[in-house]
């Protein structure tokens, strides 16, 4: 694994032909709206942001069986270039967690051809700070992601992903849990782009929000002309604990090819009042019943997650932060 | 009966020649609103509100989001034209070529066998309004509403761009306010069932025609209403425009049947605005069709007032060549225990694109909401489009919301099995297409069913192959 770190400061076109040159990810190329060459991910409001703040930038290359733990230890918005080489197969996390007022991260993932890439992130700030997150992913021909993002902290965060299916047979399971309190408010912004043949994307959204608690989410599944044979599945559940929690889901999709299989489903609601009754009347208190819903609910968190010791974290985390008591 | 209504959906792109009184064309100004408004003799306060709309309307941009309205130039449309023609209560008094387009359209003939009433509009002015008398006596009023501005003005007053759509909205409903003409105004009285539909058909005759037509319905306490609408305009090679609005007041208890079968020829720009306030267990049902028009942008909007008022929307959209329907339905949860139920198939085909847009918004003090949307979508061809953007705002914890959507081909299983029982693949695939617009279709009084049953197999006609 290689990993190098860099000093970048305010983002102005002479920065950016620096930063082209650095990262060796080419001149920027008369783009379309699909392209995730470097030239749009920068034109992209929330990431040219970020540039535009005082930070670091860490590359890394990963080949064969190789695994990346990354954290905000450094307290600096950071960007991490991030390529897994062909046939590798890369297994990621990142923890952010100490930053207490305002951070700002970018993730560039570039997966070459037939590489696998677990890649597993938890972000639990304090309440006090402000969360601005960017993933970006291009996938090249039979490359797979697992992708599992878990928000808990911050109490005011942006974050988006986008992936790109650039190349025939490229697949992607992203996977999005929100577990929110107090008066946090979280949005989530996720695109899987279908540039190619036979790419599959699976969007799964899980949030259980609780006291006045807000959380907006847009996915979109977009399948361009090309993109034949494809497969796009989205789903997002969300639990509303309290009366005054709120969730705004919209779920798009945009579809140019007839050759195509294409869904979603979205629900909204309390734990269900049966399951409840059912696990009370086998002698459980109703705040441990709750929990054990909640805990089967999240139970899908760990499943993507190679690490065992952070997808345990991580589905603790998601717990906590919702977990209810007797009064 | 099947050659019937071919000659009506031949007839639907037949054009007059046109015989006007008046047309008013050009840009749209304060002069030419003044003068709609005197030839209709209004009172004041309408044309001060037509005047108002007017400054609203050039004070808002276009929209920023949805299809290009590039090619709509408002400076080349006719926004009043007056047929030569009375507001007739017989057939007999509608001059003949005006009378025989709406023959062939089989309004009368629909009038005598299976409706309580019929309006019909041509251009900008009704020339034919008539209730059975049986319904008449039971107190139902159901007149063009320039005649129920004249004889019921507190009522129109009360209803009119108030509460249901202000003229605020946007854009194009301020253009409407401004420039509106003709229009159904339909009223039925506390406890009254009108078990029969009535009908309005609106046609537009003229190259570049703008119709803004206003539909008024108020369902008093208790009673029950069925209302369809049909439009349709002949092919021109000039953008048209329509621009009506339909308010529906369906008062506590009330029930409202709305259809409407929207059949504008494909130079037209149709951006419709429809919404009904729903109170206390009252219930609303939508049922749309758009297969014409060269863009639609019409989402029909229920606010949900009281405790259990409840709402349906069921819609179809076919988008061929150079169409855009971007169609939808939008909900408001604002009283306890309401529930909407939102169902939308859409067909694209040659490049045609469908967008299901909608927004269902569960407010805070709407416990116990219920609410359900289900989009389904069929494409053929390579260059057709299905876009699907739902909005679904979940204000309190005690309420559900479920959303389901599919894109896709028609089930290649499923027509090999329908031609390994010895159907043709044209025949499977028009099966299978009946079978996936039947939930509208069923809603829909039979003359329409049938005719957009066999306009959806014309369009479709050549998609296999």
């Amino acid at each position: 694994m290689k990993t190098q770190t860099l000093r970048y400061s305010l983002f102005t076109a002479v920065d950016l032909r620096h930063f082209q040159e650095l990262f060796a990810l080419g001149a920027p190329r008369k783009t379309n709206d699909t392209s995730l060459e470097l030239f749009t991910l920068l034109t992209h409001p929330l990431v040219g942001e970020h540039l535009a703040k005082e930070g670091i930038v860490q590359t890394h290359e990963l080949s064969h069986k190789e695994s990346l733990h990354l954290t905000d230890d450094n307290n600096q918005n950071t960007a991490h270039i991030i390529t897994v080489k062909q046939g590798a197969h890369a297994t990621i996390t990142y923890h952010v967690s100490k930053t207490k007022e305002f951070l700002s991260t970018l993730i560039y993932l570039h997966i070459e051809q037939d590489a696998n890439v677990t890649f597993c992130e938890l972000q639990e700030l304090p309440l006090s700070a402000t969360y601005h997150a960017a993933t970006l992913v291009s996938l090249k021909e039979n490359a797979k992601l697992f992708l599992t993002e878990a928000a808990i902290g911050a109490g005011n965060a942006i974050t988006q992903t986008v992936v790109n299916l650039e190349e025939r047979g490229a697949s992607v399971h992203l996977s999005h849990f929100a577990s929110l309190k107090e008066n946090q408010l979280l949005a989530v912004d996720q695109q899987a782009n279908h540039l190619a043949p036979e790419t599959t994307s699976h969007l799964i959204e899980k949030n259980a929000l609780t006291n006045e608690a807000t959380l907006t989410m847009r996915t979109l599944i977009d399948i361009k002309k090309n993109a034949t044979n494809s497969q796009g599945r989205q789903r997002a559940d969300t639990i509303l604990l309290s009366p005054r929690a709120q969730a705004n889901t919209v779920p798009e999709l945009e579809i140019a090819t007839p050759e195509v299989s294409c869904s979603h489903a979205a629900t909204t609601k309390r734990l269900s009042a049966d399951e409840l009754y059912y696990l009370m009347t086998r002698g459980l208190t109703k705040a441990e019943a709750k929990n054990l819903l909640l805990a089967w609910f999240f139970s899908a968190s760990a499943k993507n997650c190679e690490d065992e010791q952070f997808a345990k974290t991580l589905h603790e985390a998601l717990l906590a932060t919702v977990s209810q008591k007797d009064l | 009966m099947t050659q019937d209504y071919e000659l009506r959906i031949a007839s639907v792109f037949e054009k007059n020649k046109e015989e006007l009184r008046i047309k008013l064309d050009g840009t749209v100004t304060e002069e030419i609103v003044r003068k709609i408004s005197q030839r209709k003799n209004e009172p004041q306060w309408m044309l001060d509100l037509r005047l108002k709309a007017l400054h609203i309307f050039h004070s808002l941009p276009l929209p920023s989001w949805g299809p290009s309205l590039a090619n709509l130039d408002l400076s080349k449309i006719t926004y009043y034209a007056e047929p030569n023609a009375e507001n007739a209560t017989t057939w007999e008094e509608v001059p003949q070529d005006i009378k025989d387009t709406f023959e062939k359209l089989g309004i009368p003939e629909s009038e005598r066998t299976s409706l309580a009433g019929v309006g019909a509009q041509y251009e900008s002015s009704t020339v034919y309004h008539q209730l059975k008398k049986e319904w008449s006596d039971k107190g139902i009023v159901f007149l063009d509403l320039d005649e129920a501005m004249k004889l019921h003005p507190e009522i129109v007053k009360k209803h009119f761009m108030t509460k249901c759509i202000p003229i605020t909205d946007h854009k194009f409903i301020a253009l409407h306010a401004a420039v509106w003409s003709g229009g159904t105004f339909l009223y039925v009285p506390k406890g009254v069932k009108l078990t029969m539909p009535v009908e309005a058909y609106f046609r537009m005759n003229s190259e570049a025609m703008g119709q803004f037509e206003h539909t008024l319905i108020i369902a008093e306490e208790g009673s029950e209403v069925a209302y369809v609408e049909g439009c349709s305009s002949p092919r021109y090679t000039k953008a048209s425009l329509h621009a009506g609005c339909v308010e529906i007041f369906a008062y506590k208890g009330a029930k409202v049947k709305y259809s409407s079968v929207e059949n504008w020829s494909k130079n037209t720009y149709n951006l419709n605005t429809k919404r009904a306030l729903i109170h206390e267990d009252a219930h609303i049902e939508w049922i749309g069709a758009n297969n014409g028009s060269s863009v639609t942008m019409l989402y029909p909007t229920s606010i949900l007032l009281g405790d259990r008022a409840s709402a349906k929307h069921i819609g179809i959209a076919y988008a061929g060549k150079d169409q855009v329907q971007d169609t939808g339905a939008k909900v408001v949860h604002i009283g306890k225990h309401t529930s909407s139920f939102i169902q939308t198939k859409s067909i694209s085909k040659d490049g045609g694109v469908n967008n299901y847009r909608g927004v269902v918004k569960i407010s805070p003090q709407a416990a116990h909401a219920l609410t359900t949307v289900v989009c389904d979508a069929l494409l053929f061809g390579e260059e057709s489009q299905a876009n699907t953007y739902p909005a679904i705002n979940a204000g309190n914890d005690s309420s559900e919301c479920t959303h389901e959507a599919t894109t896709g081909r028609i089930d290649q299983a499923v027509l090999f099995y329908l031609m390994s029982r010895g159907l043709s693949e044209q025949e499977a695939t028009a099966l299978v297409v009946q079978g996936f617009i039947n939930p509208v279709v069923n809603g829909l009084p039979t003359e329409y069913a049938v005719e957009l049953k066999r306009l959806i197999e014309l369009e479709l006609e050549g998609a296999v192959g």
